[in-house]
């Protein structure tokens, strides 16, 4: 074969596996069947489950885990392994935004500040990965665990004023569907042109697929670490405006909750813990699925006790395809 | 004009590079790591249109050398210069900005990326549109055609530039890398081992394309164990021992065993 | 990728960073004086200034009594808790006080004290060989069902359409005396609410966990519009009213908390139609009944259980209107030592 545009058609020799092929489309696919089947045999069961409720009710479930995995995602991406802080920047942000408007600031200074201080995790974390050359599991295990118990001792509960934007935002609706829903959509949309279509882009995915190709290529690999981890602390950030929102009373304690879920969208949407490859529309319709599985389980008759209990079996399941999925490829290689 | 080095690499005897300025010359380079010392005041000059190989035993210091010339790490004594100018590589950034490419031992190629993106990486082609251009939206069709043209160029078989390259050979991979190289290296190619791990086929293959690079004119320096393709493909041996570059043949005036003796030490340089 | 080398030193530098010292305060004890320690819990959300603050209700009582007073911070930390008992058993205390929120160190610091033979009094956390000191679980539930059981009666004739039970099963007895006594105090006023209606879910006593399971409960009656709650706390009811303000303004929210936690203080959660007050930051007052038999000589016989306690402090159902009229509780404990004699219930609970 040689290189015309005859043989740019896919050759039989390369098929796209639904299910294990490393192509997104198939990827997505795969995840679109996981997800129709899901709502498909909820509504089978109780014909009430296609109701705007249940989608007002799964997309609010998907705005706070949808943003995080968002920036999760960006770190397993550009092979920084997990962020296991973002529970941090999640809660600094939300209790930042209640003492700046307790301060008397207005909205839009108040976001901006309370993110970008946020930002300052991803920096922490991104000087003990890139100048101490720690492995990022064991800073970000570090950071998110001794993060918490200072923002416990700092903040102890912020309380959310009813009355400020914020509040407003987490019981609004903007073209039909709640307003939190957005962050989420346009981050996913943002990320997809970034990653796919950029420079900036690619470079996180060579950055993540092979560091020391990257170096050589002459890539900075120090400033796509810092790059990266800032850019997941921000974004987890914003999912702490939502958080806040969402949550009168914000207790340093809640942001673990996401840990597990997030991992779960992220892994699930194909995104290699191996770094380098992942698709963020694949990753919105896996927030989407995880965000199905709760209201479904009450559909189901199921308590909400379950819902851990599944969430960690599709974390297994889906590491466990990931797994699948690089052995595949080394033995096909 | 007699060249102003000819006296440092004393062994080199090529009537028709007396003319001209080398490309890349080293003069007396050294590099220890701790109390090993990798390299020891090796010279070489590196011509346009010649292939060097480099030869010696495991650990004779062919790798390190190829890192200094190529930027990676900096040599702790002696000189370098590029086109009879001084210069001084502080990272792989800046050789690659004089026209020189690597292609590493096992490094060259991201997986997860199409063979297109793997040619362009670190320098990919923005969007002529100035509003995309502003948002650093890169222009994938004017890539995959330059990818494409290249690839004709030096021959190069590949079945998608569009698949992942993980699932190539790995002498559709080496290819892929020299013609990476070759497309941003418009002056020296540096390829670490390009044959090994690579079946009598795809070595041709690889062969094949490192010859098309000479005749566009590049100078190219490579290391190999493989004597039967040092002699297929090089211009001149540099043979490397304990970190010393003890000698260079000119390879039509020297033979296998000769260069063989001077690896093992049989021969006195 | 990046070799792991400093990085234990490095977890182990950040886990320093993350301890503080204890600090304390004290009145100088003249030799062979009854001496009363307090070990405060370190959380100000969930524990009043109780937490933080210092407790000048019992500081008071030892001042009026003539006794010495000394007081550390356990910093709902586990070790500083444990480092707080060797504190207390150097300070010779005649009888201490005890509220730790990491109870897996109570057998330790129980072992310490009861070695040094020094009287224990905690505050609603059990453990054998200490006077138990807490809210009354059960009547506060009860009291807080009745009085959302009016509510319901009078504005929805006893028939919402559903009731969610926001409960915290991690919390054992207290919560089945909490929310099952809110469902029970409820069904004395409106004893024809079908167990049907009634939804028990796992809200953790945790907006960020009620919330949303809340949220999926109203998705799957999407007929039932006129919602009672009830629940472990005020942030377990709170986070199901929030969750049907987000699905639409159609629907009609009754919720009762407990504790009071988001009903009294600076934000005032507009969801919230009442709570059960505990005043937990005056809880020192009750102590001094157990402390005065101590100090005699006569200490009273071990009452170490939530379900056999020593002393039960009596929780306060307050609407949201009289809440209003209720200081915050900087200013209610102030008051109480101010009047070393009386409760907080006393002072402060609408009649
Ligand atoms: N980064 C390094 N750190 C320490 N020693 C090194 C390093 N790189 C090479 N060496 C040592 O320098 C010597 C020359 O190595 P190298 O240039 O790789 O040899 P070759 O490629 O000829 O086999 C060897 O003894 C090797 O162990
Ligand atoms: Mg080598």
């Amino acid at each position: 074969m040689s290189i015309n545009s005859n043989e740019q058609r896919r050759s039989p020799l390369y098929p796209r596996r639904i299910f294990f092929g490393t192509g997104d489309s198939g990827n997505i696919l795969a995840l679109l069947i996981l997800w129709f089947t899901l709502i498909g045999a909820s509504a089978i069961n109780n014909s009430l489950f296609l109701s705007k409720t249940t989608f007002n009710a799964v997309v609010f479930n998907m705005c706070i885990l949808g943003v995080l995995a968002i920036g999760q995602a960006l770190i397993v991406l550009s092979g920084g392994i997990l962020d296991l802080s973002l529970a941090v920047p999640l809660i600094l942000t939300g209790c930042l935004s209640v003492i700046f408007y307790d301060r008397g600031w207005s909205t839009l200074p108040l976001l901006i500040f309370s993110v970008l201080i946020s930002g300052i995790v991803g920096l922490i974390n991104a000087f003990f990965i890139v100048v101490l050359k720690i492995n990022p599991l064991i800073v970000t295990l570090g950071t998110g665990f001794a993060g918490g118990g200072l923002l416990l001792i700092l903040f102890d509960r912020a309380m959310v004023n009813p009355e400020s934007w914020i509040a407003n935002f987490g019981i609004s609706y903007s073209l039909g569907v709640p307003s939190a829903w957005w962050p989420m959509v346009l981050f996913t949309i943002f990320m997809h042109i970034l990653i796919k279509y950029s420079r900036p882009g690619r470079r996180v995915v060579a950055v993540g697929g092979n560091p020391v190709a990257a170096k050589v290529s002459g890539i900075s690999l120090k400033r796509y670490r810092f790059a990266t981890f800032f850019f997941a602390s921000i974004i987890a950030g914003v999912a702490g405006v939502i958080f806040a929102a969402f949550t009168p009373e914000i207790r340093p304690s809640s942001g673990t909750l996401y840990t597990l879920p997030m991992i779960a969208a992220v892994v699930l949407a194909g995104f290699s813990l191996a770094g380098g490859s992942g698709n963020f529309l694949a990753l919105f319709i896996s927030v989407g699925f995880l965000s199905t599985v709760p209201t479904a389980l009450v559909f189901f008759g199921l308590e909400s006790l379950w819902e851990p209990f599944f969430q960690g079996v599709i974390l297994i399941v889906a590491v466990s395809l990931d797994a699948l999925r690089t052995k595949k490829t080394v033995t096909k290689g | 004009m007699a060249s102003p080095n000819t006296s440092i690499d004393s062994n080199e005897n090529l009537p028709s590079s007396l003319s001209r300025v080398p490309v890349m010359e080293a003069i007396n380079v050294s590099k220890s790591f701790g109390a090993v010392n990798a390299l020891i005041e090796a010279s070489t000059s590196l011509y346009s249109g010649e292939v060097k190989a480099i030869v010696g035993d495991n650990g004779a210091g062919k790798s390190t050398f190829l890192k200094i010339l190529s930027g990676l790490i900096q040599p702790d004594t002696g000189e370098m210069r590029f086109e009879g100018n001084p210069v001084k590589f502080e990272a792989p950034i800046q050789a690659l900005n004089l026209g020189i490419q690597t292609v590493y031992q096992d490094l060259a190629l991201i997986d997860t990326m199409t063979a297109t993106q793997n040619v362009f990486v670190g320098r990919e082609k923005l969007s002529p549109n100035p509003l995309l251009r502003a948002f650093r939206i890169v222009d994938d069709k004017e890539m995959t055609a330059n990818a494409m043209g290249v690839l004709s160029e030096l021959g190069i078989k590949i079945p998608s530039l569009k698949e992942t390259v993980r699932k190539m050979s790995g002498g559709q991979r080496q290819c892929l890398a020299i013609a990476r190289a070759m497309l941003f290296g418009h002056k020296l190619i540096i390829l670490d081992e390009p044959t090994a791990a690579l079946g009598v086929h795809e070595s041709a293959q690889v062969l094949t394309v490192i010859n098309k690079v000479r005749e566009k004119g590049l100078a190219v320096v490579l290391v190999s164990h493989n004597m039967q393709h040092v002699f297929e493909i090089s211009d001149s041996v540099l043979v490397m021992r304990l970190g010393k570059s003890i000698a260079t043949k000119r390879t039509e005036d020297s033979s296998t065993q000769e260069i063989v003796g001077l690896i093992t030490g049989a021969i006195a340089p | 990728m990046q070799k792991k080398s400093k990085s234990w030193s490095v977890i182990a530098l950040l886990s320093v960073v993350a301890l503080v010292l204890p600090t304390t305060q004290s009145i100088a004890a003249p030799k062979g004086k009854f001496k009363l320690c307090v070990a405060l819990g370190g959380i100000a959300g969930i524990l009043g200034t109780l937490g933080t603050e210092g407790d000048p209700v019992a500081k008071a009582g030892a001042k009026k009594r003539g006794w010495a007073y000394y007081e550390v911070n356990n910093k709902l930390d586990a070790q500083t808790a444990v480092k707080n008992a060797d504190l207390l058993v150097r300070q010779k205390c005649s009888a201490v006080i005890m509220f730790n929120g990491r109870p897996e160190v109570n057998p330790t610091i129980a072992k310490k004290l009861a070695k040094a033979k020094i009287p224990v009094i905690t505050y609603d956390i059990g453990q054998p060989g200490w006077y138990f000191l807490g809210i009354d679980n059960l009547a506060a539930g009860e009291a807080g069902g009745e009085a959302l059981g009016k509510l319901v009666k009078e504005k929805w004739n006893c028939q919402p359409d559903l009731v969610l039970q926001s409960q915290a099963s991690g919390a054992g007895i207290v919560d089945a005396m909490r929310t099952g006594g809110m469902i029970t105090g409820m069904k004395k006023i409106c004893p024809d609410i079908p167990a049907s209606k009634i939804k028990i879910f796992e809200g953790n006593g945790e907006i960020a966990v009620a919330q949303p399971a809340a949220r999926d409960i109203l998705a799957a009656n999407p007929t039932a519009k006129k919602i009672a709650v009830v629940g472990i706390n005020d942030a377990g009811v709170v986070g199901p009213a929030l969750a049907a303000r987000q699905l639409g303004s159609d629907y009609d929210v009754l919720a009762w908390g407990q504790d009071g936690n988001l009903i009294a203080g600076d934000n005032v959660n507009p969801d919230l139609k009442g709570s059960v007050l505990y005043f937990l930051e005056g809880y020192s007052a009750y102590a001094f009944e157990v402390l005065d038999q101590i100090a005699k000589g006569t200490p009273p016989k071990m009452q170490d259980k939530a379900t056999n306690p020593a002393v039960l402090v009596k929780p306060c159902p307050v609407s949201a209107a009289q809440a209003k009229n209720i200081p915050i509780d900087k200013v209610r404990v102030a008051n109480l030592a101010k009047n070393p004699s009386k409760t907080l219930y006393a002072l402060y609970c609408p009649k």
